[in-house]
Order: structure tokens, then sequence, then C-alpha cells
């Protein structure tokens, strides 16, 4: 479309009738003051060609002037291939629409009323609006390119537009009434799934998601109902089993009567043979028994005999040996008692052995008490000698008057603060130097001495006083020194206490010389060191004892020695020898023990000897008692063998009849036995084994029925459930939800199949769309704001959706940018999707002061992109700043303000 | 006491027969004697009957021809897994059916009837159910001869130990395999002991001394009849071989009749009295049986007694038209509340017949017993672009397009696992239905 010229009346600002025009096919600039009425107009050319005349609403109200009740009223013309139009539409009241078109150099009418709106509509392919005024969504391609006040901003393409554009741009993403188609979908899609694909949960799930769990439980239910019905199958199987069991025990048991019945007959049998058979056992054990008895008592007697005379011999040897006996007892006491006696002689000489050891211990300690005693005598007397030189030495270090250490150096700290005092009052007084070239008498009247003095010649003299000195010089006159007062009486006050208490701490010593003093110190130091060395000496020599105690030790030494020779007279004069008295004592001792260690061997042996006669004298009489007690015995014993009333002969008579008794006896068992052994094991073992047996079987049986019953209350409790009828209503409930399943699964899929393939598409077109678009955005872009910003990034709606800076390959969000960045990009998108979607055709865009953010330096670039795009488009800017534009020479310019007045004036002329 | 336990009883000949089954001294004395009362010179066949021996347990007359209902395979309690919420209703139809069975044997005054096994679907159904089946056949005033079959083999357990079987004194398991003398005729049961086996369950049966008509009693495949796997074998001849007048089988639900040599039929399975699922063809029937004497063919007549009707239905759609005709032919169905529908779907699917095939889908929900619609075969038209128009030019024409190749099963595009041609072809129907929404 390409905009020829507007003409307004009643609307807003421009009540009287307002035209604009004609605008040419390039830059056309409308500029004015805030206030103007360029977006009043815009908002005209917008109402004009969108609205219906017919529409209403307080929106289309605001439009009539302030405070006046006129219909507005817009009249466009246009040109769309190549065709011209007039558009003309009063709203409010008596509204109308009329749409002309140029025929043969004159409008004739196309269409009126709500057929102009619509032809208008399909001519620009604008959306319908619908009742209410018409928003962005319903200018069809304007609305990108066309741009209202300070918004370049788009925020939203209807599905039209979008696909008009696409189809422009030689790819189809979604044309005309896809966008209810495609919502339609995705509201389906949403019905089942999240947004991130998952099929939903909880209480938004679709009803397939619960008839799964319904069929999970009923699956499970199935299970259990199925695994009854095997169990009730294996409850009926083991009932037959049972019964054939306790069929077959019952016939084993029938059996096992029988042979017990047989084996029980077997046993007695073998019963009364083991009985005869133990009776003839008893008789041969009785010939045996019989025989035996007869046997020993002979072989009894005879052995008996044997023994008793071999006693008799023995005693009449024993007795035989009793004289010898005797003889030897009697020798050997007599030597034991020899050996006695010479033992206790011996024993007679132990007094000069204790004696001789007794007299080399008192020599010893004789010896050693003399050595001690002149010991103590030489200590004693270098300890006196060594007191005397202390003494000595004390009587000299009392005659030295010195300071001590700590008073020493109290005085020289004192002396110090005297002579610095005495400086500073030097340093504080006026003096005054006089050196008179001969003997001159001065009078002091002030100064520190006064008085008359008499000054020799070339001698320096100073008078000092203070605060002034003054002084008068006979012949000459009198002099006067002054100068500054001060602290003089305070340093003269320190000097003199310093000296006094110099005084007090020097006075015991006989001077207050520091040096003086200081050797005096000195020499009492080495005088008392002197002392300490004496006292340790002497207590050197004490080794810590007293010297009283040492005194008393002597006279204990002294008199032990006194003691000794009073006992032995003889040691006054010639001092015994304690080796050799000891030695001595030795000697005598060793001979003492090898004799009595002689003697007693002796008299031990001898008492051995009587000791072993004694004992064989005993055994001897015991054995003869022995021997005849066992005489004695062996005749009882014979006695008792003997009073069977039989004599020899008769026993052996007897002993060969009870043989031939006990060989019938055998002959007998033997017959007995051999029948026995014909049984092999006894009969009865058989019978326990089969009683065993049949027990068992009862027990086999008893158990069987009692499994029975069990296994049929099992299979009366399954079949009272009926499970196989349970089973029935389960897996027609499982049929049911299956079908239900599959069909709403059927469904979800198809809905899921519809959504994915839509995405998937709509993402395939959108790459192949947009790569022009990005490529033209991007180039005018970088023109306009440089390359910081490098690549604009566009989502499925066609829109900017981010800007790729320089250096990130991520791109950032166009909220990021700044606001006259975002203006620039919108602008060079908006010229992008223009020049993309429209290729050669020139189309209007109309710009409504939009550049509210951006720079001077950035909108001398814009304006010459303007001025190029303008050879492609129709350009209408609207704007406040015209001078931004000047150099541009094609532009036409156009001053609304101006024409507003100039209407406003030719229609008031007119009224 | 269950019947089988009457071989364990001790007791020997009819008494032991009958005290076996109903457990009770006094109940198996009143039984005997009352044939006993009219058979004077009956004899009582040993517990180990020979060869030309019989058990006898016959009625009020000797007669020369029989006439009885044989029925077999009731299947009681059943599962109807594949009926969705009908189930219990079809498990129900089965039980009113076995009436219907009692009312036929009443309404062609048959002097017994025969149930050929499988009465129960299971031995472990609900003992109420058993009781039923009890009291059903117990309101028949003539006996009834039972044998198990392989679903309620005689076994500890069965539902053959029901004291509900103790109440009803016409009716008779037949629970040994041996000759039974009853009024006009012997039978040759061969009741079934366990659920599988290879054994011919007809291979004892000899009735060729016999004088009397012999009906034979079995439950197991006849050689030829298509069976998954092999369970108790019968061979074709088993009739003629075994020298039978009539050879009464159980365990095929379709009513299936074999002619011997000669072309006389001697053997037949009566199917099952109700239909157990789609597909089972020529069932729910029971047959009327009559043998006018001894060597003579039996006259055999197929009597319907299902209350159910399962159809299967599988049509192919080449045309729109097609789906009208359909839901045409379904508005016109008779008995819609006692039929089961199987509708299968192949073909071509064209976008416009969307409405169509929803309004079949809503007929049969509302009207029929139980209805599927399986549209699995139904693929969206390869050159039907015509809808496509309407979508939306741009990404959306292309998903629909892609779609479209998604849902040709032959199609080589790539695919996600989950997207089976079927789903395809329902995401284009859920684009097809939206785009319909977004016009309104």
């Amino acid at each position: 479309m390409i905009l020829r010229s507007i003409r307004v009346e009643g609307w807003r600002c421009f009540v009287a009738p307002t035209e604009l025009g004609p605008f040419i096919d390039g830059l056309n600039i409308i500029h004015g003051p805030n206030g103007s009425g360029k977006s009043t107009l815009m908002m005209a050319l917008v109402r004009g060609l969108f609205d219906g005349h017919m529409v209403t609403g307080a929106e289309i109200k605001a439009l009539r002037p302030w405070g006046r009740a006129l219909n507005p009223r817009v009249a466009i013309e246009f040109e769309q291939d190549g065709v011209q139009y007039r558009l003309h539409k009063q709203f409010l009241s008596s509204q109308t629409a009329q749409l002309n078109r140029m025929e043969n150099g004159a409008y004739v009418p196309v269409a009126e009323s709500r057929a102009a709106d619509e032809q208008a509509r399909q001519l620009l392919s604008s959306e319908t609006p619908g009742r209410g005024a018409s928003d962005q969504r319903h200018w069809g391609l304007a609305q990108i390119l066309w741009a209202t006040q300070g918004n370049l901003r788009i925020d939203h393409l209807s599905g039209g537009t979008r696909a008009t554009i696409q189809d422009a741009l030689g790819a189809q993403v979604s044309g005309p009434g896809a966008e209810a188609l495609e919502k339609r979908i995705a509201d389906a899609y949403g019905q089942f799934f999240t947004a991130t694909g998952k099929l939903k949960g909880g209480a938004s799930a679709p009803a397939v998601v619960g008839l799964k769990d319904k069929l999970e439980r009923e699956g499970h239910r199935r299970d259990n109902l199925l695994t009854r019905l095997e169990e009730f199958d294996d409850a009926s199987r083991r009932i037959e089993d049972l019964r054939r069991q306790t069929e077959l025990a019952r016939h084993s048991e029938e059996e096992l009567n029988e042979k017990l019945k047989q084996a029980r007959e077997q046993a007695q049998v073998y019963k009364d043979l083991i009985g005869r058979q133990k009776l003839h056992q008893q008789e041969v054990k009785a010939a045996e028994e019989s025989y035996r008895n007869s046997k020993e008592r002979i072989d009894a007697i005879r052995s008996a005999r044997q023994e008793r005379h071999a006693v008799t011999e023995q005693l009449k040897r024993l007795q035989d040996d009793t004289p010898a006996q005797a003889k030897l007892i009697e020798q050997c006491q007599e030597q034991a008692e020899k050996a006695k006696k010479s033992v206790e002689q011996v024993r007679a000489r132990r007094g000069e052995v204790t004696a001789a050891r007794q007299l080399a211990r008192l020599a010893e300690r004789f010896s050693r008490t003399q050595e001690t005693l002149g010991e103590l005598d030489e200590l004693l007397e270098r300890i006196e000698s060594a007191q005397q030189v202390l003494e000595k030495l004390r009587t000299s270090c009392d005659q030295v008057v010195a300071p001590d250490a700590e008073t020493l150096a109290k005085i020289k700290k004192t002396a110090w603060t005297r002579d610095k005092a005495r400086l500073q009052l030097d340093a504080a007084l006026i003096t005054v130097n006089i050196l008179p070239e001969v003997d001159t008498q001065v009078e002091i009247t002030t100064a520190e001495e006064t008085g008359q003095k008499t000054l020799a010649a070339r001698r320096s003299h100073r008078i000092q006083g203070a605060p002034e000195v003054a002084f008068q010089i006979p012949g000459v006159g009198r002099f006067q020194a002054t100068g500054p007062t001060g602290s003089v009486d305070e340093l003269r006050e320190e000097w003199e206490k310093a000296v006094a208490r110099l005084e007090e701490l020097t006075a015991g010593y006989g001077s207050n010389d520091v040096d003086r003093l200081e050797k005096l110190h000195t020499q009492a130091a080495e005088m008392e060191g002197r002392i300490s060395r004496a006292e340790v000496r002497i207590h050197t020599l004490l080794g810590g004892r007293q010297s009283d105690e040492l005194r008393a030790e002597r006279t204990r030494a002294a008199s032990t020695i006194k003691e000794i020779l009073a006992a032995r007279g003889e040691w006054e004069d010639a001092r015994p020898d304690p080796d050799k008295l000891a030695q001595q004592a030795d000697e005598l001792e060793q001979r003492f023990t090898a004799d009595i260690d002689g003697a007693e061997a002796e008299n031990d042996r001898a008492q051995n000897a009587l000791n072993r006669a004694l004992q064989k004298q005993t055994s001897h009489d015991a054995e003869v008692k022995s021997a005849k007690n066992q005489i004695v015995a062996i005749e009882k014993r014979l006695e008792s063998l003997c009073n069977d009333g039989l004599d020899d002969a008769q026993r052996a008579a007897k002993l060969t009849t009870i043989a031939i008794q006990q060989d019938a006896a055998q002959a007998k068992f033997a017959r007995v036995d051999a029948q026995v052994k014909e049984f092999g094991d006894d009969p009865a073992k058989s019978v326990t084994v089969l009683e065993g047996q049949r027990s068992a079987v009862r027990d086999q049986t008893a158990e069987a029925e009692e499994n029975l019953n069990t296994e049929k209350g099992r299979l009366e409790q399954i079949t009272s459930e009926a499970p196989y009828s349970g089973l029935a209503t389960v897996e027609e409930e499982i049929h049911r939800l299956e079908d239900e399943i599959a069909r709403q699964q059927l469904q979800i899929n198809a809905i899921r199949l519809l959504y994915e393939t839509l995405r998937q598409r709509k993402r395939e077109v959108m790459q192949l769309v947009m790569g022009p678009v990005r490529l033209r955005a991007n180039q005018t872009f970088q023109r306009i704001a440089g390359t910081r910003l490098q690549d604009i990034h566009f989502g499925d709606s066609l829109l900017p959706i981010g800007v790729a800076p320089r250096a990130l390959d991520e791109p950032v969000s166009l909220d990021e940018i700044s606001g006259g960045e975002q203006e620039q990009l919108y602008f060079a998108v908006r010229l992008a999707l223009a020049d993309v979607a429209f290729g050669g055709e020139r189309q209007l865009v109309v710009l409504d002061d939009v550049f509210t953010y951006t720079d001077t330096a950035r909108l001398a670039r814009i304006a010459t992109i303007l001025d190029e795009a303008a050879e492609r488009f129709q350009m209408v800017l609207l704007t406040c700043h015209p001078e931004r534009y000047r150099g541009l020479p094609r532009a036409n310019f156009f001053d609304l303000e101006k024409i507003a007045t100039r209407a406003s004036e030719q229609q008031a002329s007119s009224l | 006491m269950s019947a089988a336990g009457a071989a364990d009883s001790g007791y020997t000949g009819l008494e032991g027969f009958v005290r076996g089954f109903f457990g009770r001294p006094h109940v198996a004395k009143r039984v005997v004697a009352r044939h006993q009362k009219r058979q004077e010179n009956a004899h009582y066949p040993s517990r180990e009957t020979g060869k030309g021996e019989s058990r006898k347990l016959t009625g009020w007359a000797v007669l020369q021809m029989a006439k009885f209902i044989h029925t077999a395979d009731w299947q009681i309690g059943m599962k109807a897994a594949h009926v969705g919420a009908a189930a219990e209703t079809v498990r129900a139809q089965r039980l009113e059916s076995a009436r219907r069975v009692v009312q036929v044997a009443k309404e062609q005054n048959v002097e017994f009837t025969v149930v050929a096994g499988d009465t129960f679907e299971d031995n472990a159904v609900d003992r109420v159910l058993v009781q039923k089946v009890a009291d059903i056949l117990g309101s028949f005033p003539r006996p009834v001869y039972i044998i198990p079959g392989n679903h309620d083999p005689l076994v500890p357990g069965s539902v053959w130990n029901h004291p509900a079987w103790k109440s009803h004194g016409n009716v008779y398991l037949l629970a040994e395999a041996s000759p039974l003398e009853i009024d006009g005729a012997t039978l040759y049961p061969s009741p079934l002991g366990e659920k599988h086996s290879l054994k011919d369950p007809t291979r004892w049966m000899d009735a060729h001394d016999s004088k009397r008509i012999a009906v034979g009693i079995a439950h197991g495949t006849v050689e030829g009849v298509s069976q998954d796997a092999l369970d108790y074998p019968i061979a074709r001849d088993a009739a003629t071989r075994a020298g039978l007048d009539y050879l009464a089988l159980g365990h095929w639900h379709s009513t299936a009749m074999f002619a011997d040599g000669s072309g006389d039929t001697r053997m037949a399975y009566s199917g099952t009295h109700e239909t157990t699922k789609f597909g089972e063809r020529d069932s729910g029937n029971v047959l009327l049986v009559e043998i006018a004497e001894r060597g003579r063919p039996p006259r055999l007549t197929q009597i319907p007694t299902g209350g159910f009707g399962w159809e299967s239905l599988e049509e192919d759609i080449r045309e729109p038209d097609d789906l009208t005709r359909i839901r045409e032919m379904l508005e016109l169905k008779a008995d819609p509340h006692t039929t089961l529908l199987d509708l299968r779907l192949k073909g071509v699917l064209h976008q416009e017949s969307q409405a169509e095939l929803a309004r079949i889908s809503e007929i049969i929900q509302a009207r029929f017993l139980y209805g599927r619609v399986d549209t699995s075969g139904l693929i969206p038209r390869p050159d039907d672009d015509s809808w496509l128009a309407d979508v939306p030019v741009g990404v959306m024409r292309e998903v629909a397009r892609q779609l479209q190749r998604l849902s040709d099963p032959t199609g080589t595009d790539d695919r996600p696992d989950y997207a089976t041609p079927e789903v395809a072809t329902r995401a284009m129907l859920e684009l097809y239905r939206m785009l319909q929404e977004t016009k309104r």
C-alpha cells in the first residue's frame, strides 16, 4: 500500500478539515511540536483503514474533539497494486463508509458501509477486529511496517501475518486460521502431558493412568485367583493320591497280619526248643561241677601234705641258727660303748679353742683403738691452729671502718646529684669575670659571696650571684650585672640538700671523698674474704662435727686403752700382734674339729652294727613263729579235706563215676542244640520286625487319612471361594480395562503425534524462514550500533528473543541491552522483515516518533538508512525534530502545525 | 461321598453305584427299590462288570424305542472377557438357555435327557451355580443322565461333590465307564476323570451283542475336527465300531453330525446350548434323538435354544456410501438388545465419513446388548486430499500430509515407536475434528 493523502475532520485536535498530501513514494516527514496532532493523525490512518465504521465504545468516543459533539471523519487516498483508492469513513453518528476507486481519472464507488470495511481489509490483508476497535493484531502487515509513538518493539504477530510473511519468504510456517488450530492442539496435548512432555500425574493425570493402576490391581487379583485354582487342582490331585495311599496301606497291613501270624507260630516252636536246650545245658554244667569238685579235693589233699612237709623242714633249720644270733648281738654292744666314750673325750677340748679366739679379738681391738686415739690428737691440734688464725683476721677487720656496698652506692649517687646541682647552679648564676691589670680592691654588695675582696693582678676572678651581681671598685665605680631571674633558689636548695645528705651518709667514715670511701670499701671486702676462707678450713677439718664431739671421742678411746691394759698389763710394754694371735686360734680350732669328726664317725659305725644284729634276731624269731603257725593251719585244712568219710581209693572211684555221667549229659545237649541252630535267628525277632512294620503301616494309614481330611478341608475352603467364578469376573474386568486403556492410549498417542509433528515441522520451517531475515537484520543493526552486538536470535513467532554480544556465543535477553539499542534492534528487524517479506514491492512504512532513546550519532546513521530505505518503501516519519532529517535531500517535509493552523483559519473564514 | 467314591465304598451293583453317587444309604435303597419294583427279573451287575454284563436302571416299562434330548457344553460359569460390561448378562443367559433346554425336553415329551459333558466351565465355579443347574435339571420330570467332561472332570472337589445333586432324584451322574440299562435302552457312558488325555473315551464301548437300543455318551474330539490340541480323540467310526445306535458327543460347541459309511448318522455333537463367543458357527442348539428300534438309524432334529445372537460382521469400505449402507442395515437389525455384534471395518476412510462412522458407533452402543467396532483396518484414502484444502496453509498442512503418510502401513517415513498407522490415522481424525471445531 502506498499512501497518497489523508484528510481528517472532527478528530481530536483536528476540528477543522485538515488534509496532508500528496505524499511521495519516498521519504515523507511530518513534523510538528508536541501536541500538534502527529499521533492523532497516525491513529486516524489506522482507524480509517482497519476499524469498521460501525465500531462503538469509549475508545472511539474519545476520538471526538474535546467538548464537541462532532463525528470523526477520515478520508484516505491510497494505492494498492497500482490502483488508486479513496476510503472515507465517519464514526459514532451517521456512520458511513465508502470505498472509491480511481477509474479514468475520477473516483467511483466500489463498496459502501460494511462492504467497504471488508474490502479495505481484504486489500490490506488485515484481519477482522470483531466487535471492538482494532488493535495491532488486526493490522495485517502493518504490524511490522507501522510503529506507534515511541514503540518500535513488536510483542506479537498474528498468525495470519506470520503466515503472510512466511509465504512471502518462500516457506510456510502457519497460515491463516492455524493459530486457533495450533492452540487447540496444544490444549489437547496439555490435557495429557506436562510442559516437559511427560504424562501428567497426580490429580491432573489423565484417566488412563487411573485405569492402568486399576488394571495392575486386577492383575494381582487374577494372579491370586490363578494361584488358588492351581491350589485347587493340587488339592484335588493330592486327595486322589492320598486315597490311593490309604488303600495301599490297608492292603499292606493285611499282608503283614498274615506274615505276623506265621512268625508267631515259629517263635513258639523255637521258644520250646530253647527251653530244652537250657535244661540239658544245666545238666552238663552240674556234671562238670561235680567232677571238678571231686578232682579238686583229691588234688588239695595231696598238695597240703606236701606243703606240711616243707614247712616242718624249714622250722628245724631256723631253730638251729638261734645261739649264733645271740652272740653276735653281744659283740656289737661292746664296740658301741667304746666308741661313745671316745667322742666324749674329744668334746672336752672345746674350751681351749674358745679362749684362744677371745684373746686374738682383744688384741685386735687394742691395736685399733690406739690408732684412733693418735688420729684424734692430730686433728684437734690442726683445728686449734686454724681458729687462732681466724681470730686474728677478725680483729684486723674490726679496725677498718668502711661503707658497705649499698651505702657506697648511695654515697656515689648523692655526690653525683650534688655535683650536678652545683653545675646547674653555676650555670644559672650571673657571672662576672674580672682580669685586673693591678691588684684591685672590690666591694661586693650583691653576689654569692659579698664583702670586700682583693683581686690579684693578672689573674682571673669570678663573681657570681643572682638575680644580680653588684660590686664597687673604688675609684672606678659601681658595677651591677643583672640577668634573667629564674630557678637559682631551687637549684641552690637542691644542691644544699645533696650536700647535707652526703654529709649524713659519710659521717662515720671520716671522709666524704668518694674515692677514699671506695678504697676503704675494697679493703674491708678483702678482709672479709680471708675470714670466710679461714672459716671454711675449720669447717672442713671438723667434717660436720663439733670440736666437743671430737674431744669426747678421744676421751672414750683413752678409756678403752686403759681398760685393756688393766687386763693385759704386759701389752703396755709390748704391744700384741693381733694377726699372729688370730692364726694361733685358727690352728687350734682345726685340730679340734678333725678329732671330733673321727670320734663321732666311729661311734656311728658301732651303733649301726648293733642295730643290724638286733633286727636280724627279731626277723629270725618271726620266721620261727610263722613256720609253726603254717604247720597248724595245714593240719586244720587236711582235717577238713578228709572229713568226707572216704579214703584215697574211694575218692578215685567216685571221680570215675562222675566223669561218665558228664559225657551222657553233653550228648543230650548237642542234639537239642543242633535243632536250635537249624532255625538260624530267633523267629521272635521277625515277629518284632513285622509288628514294627505293621505299626508303621498303620501310622502311614492314619497319617494319610489325616492328610486326606486336611486336603478335603482345604479343597472345601477353596471350593467355597469359587476361584474360577472370581477369575472369570476379574478377567472380564481386565479385558474391559485393557480395551478402555487401548482406546484412551490411542487417543493420547494420536494427540501426542499430532503435537510433536507440528512442533517438529515448525522447528524445521523456522530454521529455513528466518535465515535471510536474520542476516539482513544483523547487517542493519550493525550499521547503526556497531559490531558489539553481533547476532540477533529469533523465536518461533518470527520475533527477536535475544542478541548475542561479540564476546559470547549465547544470546542475552533484549531487556539486558540499552533502551536505545532496543529501538535500533527492532527498527532493523522491522526493516529486515519488510525487506525479505515484500522484496521489491513498495509498501508504506510509518514511524511515529520512535527514536526516543537513540543518540545523535546513531540517529544520523539511521537517517542514512531511512534515506536508503525510501528507495524501496514509502516512508512516513512523524517527528518533532525535523532538523535531524534536513540533510536528506529527497525528503518531503510537512509542517503539521502550519497545515492545521491554515485549516482552522480557512474554516473560520468560511464560517 | 462322591460318585467316584462309590467304587471305593465296598458296595456292589446298583446299590453301590447309587449309594456311591447319593451318599446316603436310605436314598440309595429307595432308588434301587423303585426300579426293582418294576423289574422282577432284573439282575444287578457286580462291581467288576464284565463284558456282556450290564448294570440296570430300568423304569416303568420296557420301551421299544428311545426318544431323548442330547445336549452338552453348557459351560456354566464361563468367563466372557471379550464382551465388556455385558459379561454378567452373557453368563446369566447360559442358565436361562439351560431352562430352555428343559422346556424343549418337556415339549418334545422325551423319555430322558443326556448331557454329554462340560456342564460347567470349571470345577471351581461358584457353588450357587451348581445349585441352580441342579434345580434346572431337577425340574425335568424324567431322568437326566450326565457325564463329567474335561472342563468339569470327576475329581475330588469337583462340582459333582455338591449336595445339590442329592436333592433331585431324576438326575443321574454316570460316574463309571460301564453299560447301564435304563428303560428302553442301554447307556454306554464315558465319564472323564481328568482334564486332558489322549485316550479314546469310546474305546471300551461294545454293544454288538446287545439286543437293546445302545446309546453311547462321550466327550472328546472326533478325528478331523480342528482343535489346537488333541484331547480325548474319538474315532470317526466310533459309533459303528462299538455297535451303538447313537453316540452322543460333547466338547465341540457347534452342532455337527457324522455319517457312517452307509450314510447313516449315528454320532453327533449337539453343540453348546448357548453360543459362547463370536465366530462360533451353528451353536446354540440341542438335538432331539429318536431311535425307533435297535439297529435303525436315529432321526436327529436340531432345535435352537440359544437366547443371544453373536454376529460378526466384516465390511469392506470403498466409498462413503458404504458406511451409510452399514448404518442403515444396523438400524434395521431385529432384536439388537439380545445381539452381540462384532463389526470390523476395513478399506479406505474418507474424511467426510467421520460423522457416519461416529453415528454407527453410537447406534451400536445404544441399541445392542454389546457391540464393538474395529476400525484398525481402515486407512485414510491416499488420494483423498480434499479435506486438506481446509487445513491452514503452511505448517499445519504439512503436518496433515505427514500424518497422512504415517497412516499408510506401507509408508517408509521414519516414525516414532508409538506412531503406528492406526495412531497416525487417529491423529489425522483428531486434526480433522479440531479443524471442524475451529470453523464453528
